[in-house]
């Protein structure tokens, strides 16, 4: 299948379908680990109706959410998602997350980002995607700079856990950027 | 102990929303550019009466819903009690103390007049009210008028996220800027 797109390397992206991947979404948030690198608010439990749900009402708000698939056994790894479009200003934000520890540092997310990247570049005209990262999150942040993302500020003690005060850094990458990213990889 | 009327300015008041008069103001406004584009009536345009009152009905239902903002309507402290903007506190984190506090006006010289007062209450209301720990404001990058009055109120540079907005075919960097409470506090003598 040429003409199949989204596809690496080492993983694919492919539609999430919120009755079929509950049950990963289910798997991957009973490590606390994950949810508190994935969102600012409580880490909560969802059972797989309430995730169905939660799902099938993002998909009715504009979220476009894609499964991260490892092609050595096609098992999905995690998600990557953008919502909150600005159409006339050409600007989304990312979400993304790789649900088990043992597939963490190997690279995954980041060349989940590439492939996302060049489609709302190329095929959606965006002319930038932005993230918020947790300052404790240091490995997501090396990945997101290793995809192109420039760090664009702090706000100061945006989060607390464990008894401390951590910032949350915004990121961005321009179209611009990500151009000259792809020149200089050819 | 003597409590403040904390929603009491020295020319202004922070009072309820009315979605039937105040949509009347807001769609007369929404047809200046300049208003419109902070309003955030994305993109840019002017909205009638009855889409600002559904709008704001809407957005009094959602706070009360979700408890996780407030709405107000800032009006002169006055007998005419005359509407001259809005102060809304939205996307509240309770577990992390943190808010974003913002401010629209009828016009431009509205905003220069009332612009610092409006924010020492909305100031007033974060962190003596509501106990947030953090509070952010997002500003274009060229309104630098407003960037000085609310660093004079305390609040620091904390973020730029580049060509994020666009108008009159450019784009233009938007600013975040974040007080902290004990900032505040320390500023303006209180333990």
């Amino acid at each position: 299948m040429s003409d199949v797109y989204l596809q690496g390397k080492t993983v694919n992206l492919r539609a999430t379908d919120p009755e079929k991947d509950v049950q990963w979404f289910a798997t991957w948030q009973r490590d606390a680990l994950y949810d508190r690198y994935m969102d600012s608010l409580p880490a909560v439990m969802y059972n797989k109706d309430q995730m169905k749900d939660w799902y099938e009402k993002q998909i009715t708000s504009h979220l476009s959410s894609f499964i991260i698939v490892r092609k050595a056994d096609e098992v999905p790894i995690g998600f990557i998602e953008i919502s909150g479009y600005d159409w006339h200003s050409g600007n989304a934000w990312l979400g993304i997350g790789i649900g088990e520890r043992k597939n963490w540092g190997k690279g995954y997310g980041t060349e989940a980002m590439n492939l996302l990247l060049k489609l709302v570049f190329q095929e959606w005209n965006l002319h930038r995607v932005s993230l918020a990262v947790l300052g404790y999150n240091a490995r997501a942040i090396r990945s997101y700079e290793k995809a192109g993302f420039k760090t664009e500020g702090a706000l100061r003690g945006f989060i607390q856990r464990e008894g401390q005060r951590w910032d949350m850094y915004m990121m961005g990458i321009l179209r611009s950027d990500w151009e000259k990213l792809q020149e200089n990889n050819i | 102990m003597e409590l403040t009327n904390i929603f009491e300015g020295e020319r202004l008041r922070l009072t309820e929303v009315d979605p039937k008069a105040d949509s009347e103001k807001d769609s007369l406004w929404s047809h200046s550019i300049e208003y419109a584009r902070n309003r955030k009536s994305n993109p840019v345009r002017p909205i009638s009466a009855l889409e600002s009152r559904k709008k704001l009905e809407e957005e009094l239902k959602e706070a009360e819903e979700e408890g996780n903002r407030f709405h107000f309507a800032i009006r002169s402290k006055d007998e005419k009690k005359e509407l001259v903007g809005f102060l809304d506190v939205v996307n509240i984190e309770w577990k992390n103390g943190q808010g974003f506090l913002q401010i629209y006006f009828g016009n431009e010289a509205l905003c220069r007049e009332y612009l610092a007062e409006s924010v020492q209450l909305g100031l007033t209301y974060v962190f003596d009210e509501l106990n947030l720990y953090h509070v952010c404001m997002e500003i274009p990058a060229y309104e630098t008028a407003i960037a000085a009055v609310l660093e004079k109120a305390g609040f620091q540079h904390e973020a730029c996220l580049r060509e994020i907005i666009f108008h009159e075919g450019k784009y233009f960097d938007r600013i975040m800027v974040g007080l902290l409470a004990e900032e505040w506090r320390s500023q303006k003598g209180l333990k």
